[in-house]
């Protein structure tokens, strides 16, 4: 097996993806494939910046990105604030584990329809939902993060006698903390998913609505746009949290 | 023969000189770009128990590699029973020491040793016949159902050991298969791998890294110096063939071999 | 690339690393309170609703919504909407899990392959299936096809890694014993290879089971006409809380229960062909 060099294995990826680009351009322009279904890859591009410059689709990709962020970041505060008293405290543990472990399972769009009856379609409902559905991977890991808390430092805890506060902020957290960033990124998937579903169902302003009405209409090269403009904020958003992760997690090895 | 004077013209027990088993002539290795072994010559005769050692990283545990196929020469050429070594085959058998992660955890004792007979169009009966005959051999009978997960580490190293004579070898490869062990289990042992190799009759090329134990084990010490590994020194091991623990070391030719081969590698400073 | 071990138990809820108390009597033992606490939020709310006359069209007494969910079952008509979904997840499942086998055993196997496309995966899965809803409606309309495609595109990633994984994983040492055993081909598949990466496959199954339902429900959601996502939406538009939350409640017993399942089989799993001594 020979050792790539990096910048010749990056080269080769990328060659490998603009071949299938290219094979792509090919099944599309040759008619292989009717460009009802798949438009050109220059098409989709030319769409692309076509509708960036027309003023409404960047817009739209903010209000978008608004709902993701915005839902997973309350969902975070809450999941970890919520997390953090629980799983610090064996009685809450015990009294509330069989309840969350049912949640934990439960297809989190499968609340859109009981948000809809209480909030009505609207954006606020988008938002509900998002948070709620956003909450539970990063509530359950941190309930994780802090059962898992080996007794060593508990005894630790009680040897140093620090009070609970500092226990929390000084050893918990930092201790728990992989196990967080872990549910936070769950979260943040889980979150980009119930923003397209809550933009389609309530024809909120955002990208996903906007991919909807781009299908009705069979402009097939803005709606293959859209798609990759969610794959780059998907890949975007999930390389951030990434390097958030690896700062935070500077202590950790990971093999 | 250079090759016979360079091995000090070895003979047999009886005697007699024969075909070398195995046979290294002018063997170099290198990986990645350095050298690993250099001008390797050496003949193992049949039935032999020779045993290499030297510092971590010489080599020994590549010259092994070599013997089993799993490397190729640079230069020199490496022979089995007069025919060079192209390939691993059936006939050299390889104890490594991390016993682990050679053994296959979702089959048992038996499963694990009936691995190196399967496929061989031995009848079942006469296959389950010979792998209980094993697993007794080295100890392990009424542990035939327990899995590697629920054995010793010396149990662990005893089922390697008898899946690798279920090949029914002509050669034994033993790479430090004792280190990971504490020092009594790795001593019992070691009489088991005596008795073992007496009664099968296998020639054996041991490496190790404890002196004493080389000496203890073997009719033929062979020195490595590193970087890179080289041949240094080859010592005939004067003692008689039964040997034990509690008196094989106090004789002379013990003490003044491992005097030698102490002073021999306290020259080197790695 | 890897789901690290962290993320695979808390997307499944595999607690098998975690102690419990001491010994202490099973009557003790058992977790009373965590199984009575919700019935006990259920018994508050039932008397709350009764006393204050709540009288919504959102909201349903848990009376109102469990009398509904026995009828249902009566019926016939949660059975008939289960299987609707869980057919369409099982196919998707079933479907993305084989490609992400073949994906994850080619990228295992051969390293080289998997530099060449690593960029282009990069690329291809954050793109969240119900955004290519659209796509798959003016390909396929609407119906069962549609559906698993989208699910099949979702339960791809996790079967591939942990494939992947596992036979990257795999340590040379028994690559090394086959060779030295002369094994051939396919006695090193069957007897060395598969056994040995079993266990992470099935955790990989399990976590793209999970995600089968969800897209399923999603897509009944957002645009397909059938299955129980549909019929909840059907229920909140026809304004009946008490059939919407009898509902809710079945997907989610669902969603539990078939994970448990799972978590039962992976037991077994492990302990067939992990040993004691499994990594």
């Amino acid at each position: 097996m020979w050792a790539l060099d990096r910048t010749i294995r990056i080269a080769f990826s990328v060659g490998f993806l603009a071949l299938l680009v290219a094979i792509w351009h090919l099944l599309s322009v040759t008619g292989v494939v009717s460009p009802i279904y798949l438009p050109s890859p220059a098409k989709a591009w030319s769409a692309l910046l076509f509708e960036m410059g027309g003023g409404e689709l960047p817009w739209l990709i903010l209000r978008t990105l608004e709902h993701m962020i915005f839902g997973w970041l309350l969902a975070s505060v809450v999941g970890v604030g919520l997390g953090m008293s629980i799983g610090i405290s064996h009685r809450a543990r015990r009294l509330l584990g069989p309840t969350l472990e049912f949640f934990r399972p439960l297809p989190a769009s499968a609340v859109f329809p009981v948000a809809i009856a209480i909030f009505g379609l609207s954006e606020g409902m988008v938002y509900v939902v998002i948070a709620f559905g956003a909450v539970w991977p990063t509530l359950l890991a941190t309930v994780n993060g802090f059962t898992q808390l080996t007794p060593r430092l508990n005894e630790l805890r009680a040897l140093l006698a620090i009070n609970a506060f500092d226990f929390v902020r000084k050893i918990a957290l930092p201790s728990a903390m992989p196990d967080i960033l872990a549910g936070m990124r769950l979260s943040l998937t889980v979150s980009l998913i119930l923003s397209v579903t809550g933009e389609i169902l309530s024809s909120s302003e955002g990208l996903g609505y906007w991919i909807m009405l781009q299908a009705r209409a069979y402009r097939s090269d803005s709606l293959f746009a859209g798609v990759l403009l969610f794959g780059a904020i998907g890949y975007l958003t999930a390389k951030l949290l990434g390097l958030v992760e690896q700062r935070v997690l500077r202590w950790k090895r990971i093999y | 023969m250079m090759n016979t004077a360079r091995t000090g013209g070895l003979a047999d027990p009886e005697g007699n000189q024969k075909e070398p088993l195995v046979s290294f002539k002018d063997v170099g290795l290198s990986l990645g770009g350095r050298p690993i072994l250099e001008k390797i010559s050496l003949d193992v005769q049949p039935g032999e128990f020779l045993c290499i050692v030297g510092a971590s990283g010489c080599g020994k545990t590549t010259l092994l590699r070599l013997v089993a196929g799993l490397f190729k020469p640079n230069s020199g050429s490496v022979s089995v029973a007069g025919n060079q070594v192209k390939a691993p085959s059936r006939s050299v058998a390889m104890v490594f020491q991390d016993y682990t992660n050679a053994l296959l955890p979702w089959r048992d004792c038996t499963g694990n040793v009936s691995l190196a007979l399967e496929g061989l169009g031995i009848p079942p009966a006469e296959r389950a016949v010979r792998v209980s005959d094993l697993l007794a051999k080295v100890g392990l009978a009424g542990h035939e159902s327990k899995f590697p997960g629920q054995l010793s580490g010396g149990m662990q190293q005893r089922l390697q050991i008898a899946r690798c004579l279920a090949q029914n070898p002509s050669i034994l490869l033993m790479d430090e298969p004792f280190g990971a062990l504490d020092a009594l289990t790795r001593r019992s042992l070691q009489d088991e791998l005596l008795r073992l190799v007496h009664d099968t009759g296998v020639t054996v090329l041991f490496v190790t890294h404890d002196l004493e134990e080389a000496i203890y084990l073997g009719n033929r010490v062979v020195a490595l110096k590193s970087y890179p590994g080289r041949i240094a020194a080859m010592h005939k091991v004067d003692l008689p063939k039964q040997r034990n623990h509690i008196e094989t070391p106090d004789l002379p030719a013990f003490r003044s071999l491992r005097h030698e081969l102490y002073s021999f590698f306290a020259d080197d400073h790695r | 690339m890897t789901l690290d071990t962290t993320e695979q138990k808390l997307a499944s809820g595999d607690r098998s690393g975690e102690s419990d108390a001491t010994s202490l009597s099973f009557m003790r033992r058992f977790n009373w309170e965590g199984i009575l606490f919700p019935f006990g939020l259920l018994a508050i709310a039932e008397v709350a609703m009764r006393v204050t006359g709540v009288h919504s069209e959102t909201l349903a007494t848990p009376r109102q919504i469990l009398a509904t969910l026995i009828h249902s079952f009566g019926n016939g008509v949660i059975f008939g909407l289960s299987a609707e979904t869980l057919s369409a997840a099982a196919g998707g499942l079933l479907l993305g899990s084989l490609i992400g086998l073949l994906l994850g055993i080619v990228f295992g196997a051969f390293p080289r392959v998997f530099e060449l496309m690593e960029l282009t995966i990069e690329v291809i899965r954050p793109i969240p299936s119900i955004s290519l809803l659209p796509i798959a409606l003016l390909v396929f309309g609407f119906g069962y096809v549609m559906e698993i495609s989208l699910i099949a595109k979702s339960t791809i990633w996790p079967v591939m890694i942990m494939t992947h994984a596992a036979i990257a994983g795999l340590h040379p040492r028994l690559r090394e014993v086959a060779l030295l055993l002369e094994m051939g081909l396919k006695d090193r598949i069957t007897k060395l290879v598969l056994p040995a990466i079993i266990p992470s496959l099935f955790v990989g199954f399990r976590l793209s089971a999970g995600v089968s339902l969800l897209v399923a429900i999603t897509i009944e959601i957002a645009a397909n006409p059938r299955g129980l996502g549909y019929a909840m939406m059907r229920a909140e538009e026809t304004l009946r809380p008490d059939l919407l939350f009898a509902l809710l409640f079945w997907v989610g017993v669902l969603g539990w229960g078939i994970n448990g399942l799972l978590l039962l089989l992976q037991k077994l799993i492990n302990h067939r062909f992990g040993g004691a001594g499994a990594r």
